[in-house]
């Protein structure tokens, strides 16, 4: 096996590796060290490398596997955290200006438990400004490994990026209208919202209290089972038959929608039903609806959150992200619980829909990767973020997955939307579906140049 | 309520005042930059008010394993 074959191996391929002794953690993360290193030029993927103390997690975790201590699938498995999460003594930015120079005292709980199952982490992965949407200077965005003359997507952009181009297995993300299933679509990799609340969000700087969540990011759905037990501490159970499934369409088409990738997603629904499930149209009258009532739930929250630092350093903002987080200042009270109000009906209208279907599905994303991501807030955001924001409004669970490819080459994501509490449904109808969908070898260009 | 008659009253000195008001000082400039962002928005919202949702409480639930 080549060393780029390596790299795309699946995490219990790699545990099966690490078991009968062919290979070590440590000679995986110089591996995986050595892609960073080769790949980051073009990608900008990572903040801040954490070689060191990755190779310490990964001679622990080489002879705790020798001397028969096994703590998970995750041991000893190189994974990336997004810059918005916690790690003690180690620089957290959330991609600002603002938090360059802050260290946490302590680990987020999800960091916590990623060590507990003896995961190697590699780095934090670069971000777009707090999540909004737009790149800081002193960062740079980052770049998609299928053509980095376009994004990779935000606001998870990094750790898609380190998960697509093999420098990890798996990655963490957080995702407020999309920002794991965004990137995720853009690089055809597997990235799942989980339910509002599953994974715990102490020690992780957000953007909207009531709209974060964090997730994984991996190369199929099982290595995103994988690292999701990790974060929460609990099993899943995914297996999933696609004969007989219901499945709800919502939102097929929509303003702005690139035709061909359409077409990838009616092909998909076509491999579903000659599976044997039921494809029909799925009706949430008040979707519509969901895209003003987004913005009037977060901005507010995230002006907030900001309100201090606005006060006293607003220059050490991007002037994009400083402008969005002032509009937050602008809305009335009643208009943000008007809209509260709208995402309890739109849960209840989601929740009818979910009882004649076992899962929903629609496009991700209206489009493929574009060269830049667009400004969060103006018309072409909106689109953007269409077919994302509802699940986190409702905070249903919706998981993105590769479903084919589209213009120029490149990947087109299918989003699975499921009841609450019921990630594992998402996981397994996604494990069951990318076995049938075309999926991407590692792309040319970066298939070379270890 | 109709959105594009109240559109219409809105200026950059209404966003100034109510930014103002919730703690924030902003420029005439920076307010009639917000113009444009928060028009969409309060579009939308009078919408959702002719929905008739006003006796739904707004308070968020956390999921319960029952929904």
């Amino acid at each position: 096996m080549t060393d780029l074959e390596l790299l795309y191996q699946s995490i219990p391929q790699i545990g099966r590796l690490y078991r009968s002794g062919q290979l070590s953690p440590v000679e995986l993360t110089r591996l995986c060290l050595k892609r960073i290193e080769a790949q980051e030029p073009a990608l900008n993927a990572f903040i801040t490398l954490l070689a060191e103390s990755a190779i310490e997690q990964a001679s622990r975790a080489e002879e705790e596997l020798r001397t028969g201590v096994d703590h998970s699938p995750l041991s000893g498995i190189p994974v990336a955290i997004k810059d918005a999460i916690n790690m003690v003594g180690i620089p957290t930015t959330c991609g600002s200006k603002v938090l360059q120079h802050h260290r946490p005292t302590h680990d987020a709980t999800m960091v916590q438990r990623l060590r507990t199952a003896g995961a190697v982490i590699l780095g934090k992965t670069n971000m777009s400004e707090f999540g909004m949407g737009a790149a800081h200077p002193n960062y740079g965005p980052t770049q998609n490994p299928w053509n980095p003359q376009r994004t990779s997507g935000a606001s998870s952009g990094g750790s898609t990026a380190a998960v697509t181009a093999g420098m990890c297995f798996a990655a963490v993300g957080t995702d407020t209208g999309g920002s794991i299933r965004i990137p995720a679509s853009y690089c055809g990799v597997v990235g799942l919202k989980p339910t509002y609340g599953a994974v715990d969000l102490e020690g992780v700087f957000g953007l909207a209290w009531s709209l974060d969540h964090a997730g994984p990011l991996a190369r199929s759905c099982p290595d995103a089972r994988l690292l999701l037990q990790a974060l929460t501490g609990k099993e899943l159970k995914t297996e999933v038959k696609l004969k007989g499934l219901r499945f709800g369409v919502i939102q097929r088409i929509l303003k702005g929608d690139e035709p061909q990738a359409t077409q990838v997603f009616d092909r998909a629904c076509q491999i579903l039903l000659e599976a044997g499930a039921q494809v029909e149209e799925a009706h949430i009258p008040d979707l519509p609806l969901t895209d003003p009532a987004y913005f009037a739930v977060l901005l507010p929250e995230a002006a907030t959150l900001h309100s201090r630092w606005l006060l006293d350093q607003p220059h050490d903002y991007t002037s994009i992200t400083r402008s969005q987080l002032e509009l937050g200042f602008a809305i009335p009270a009643v208009v943000h619980l008007r809209a509260r109000q709208f995402r309890r009906h739109l849960k209840y209208q989601f929740l009818q829909a979910l009882s004649h279907h076992d899962v929903l599905i629609s496009p991700t994303m209206p489009w493929v990767a574009p060269a830049s991501d667009p400004v969060f807030t103006g018309e072409e955001g909106w689109l953007e973020g269409s077919r994302t924001v509802p699940h986190n409004l409702t905070g249903l669970p919706a998981l993105s997955l590769n479903a084919g490819f589209g213009a120029q080459g490149l990947p087109v994501g299918l989003q699975i939307i499921a009841r609450p509490h019921a990630d594992g449904l998402c996981l397994g109808v996604g494990s069951a579906l990318e076995a049938l969908l075309p999926q991407g070898h590692p792309p040319q260009n970066v298939r070379e140049g270890m | 309520m109709n959105a594009l008659r109240l559109m219409k009253d809105i200026s950059a000195e209404h966003i100034r005042l109510s930014a103002q008001l919730a703690g924030l000082e902003l420029t005439p400039e920076q307010a009639d930059q917000l113009l444009e962002g928060l028009e969409p928005i309060l579009k939308g919202d009078a919408r959702i008010a002719r929905l008739g949702l006003e006796g739904l409480n707004p308070l968020e639930t956390i999921w319960d394993q029952h929904d």
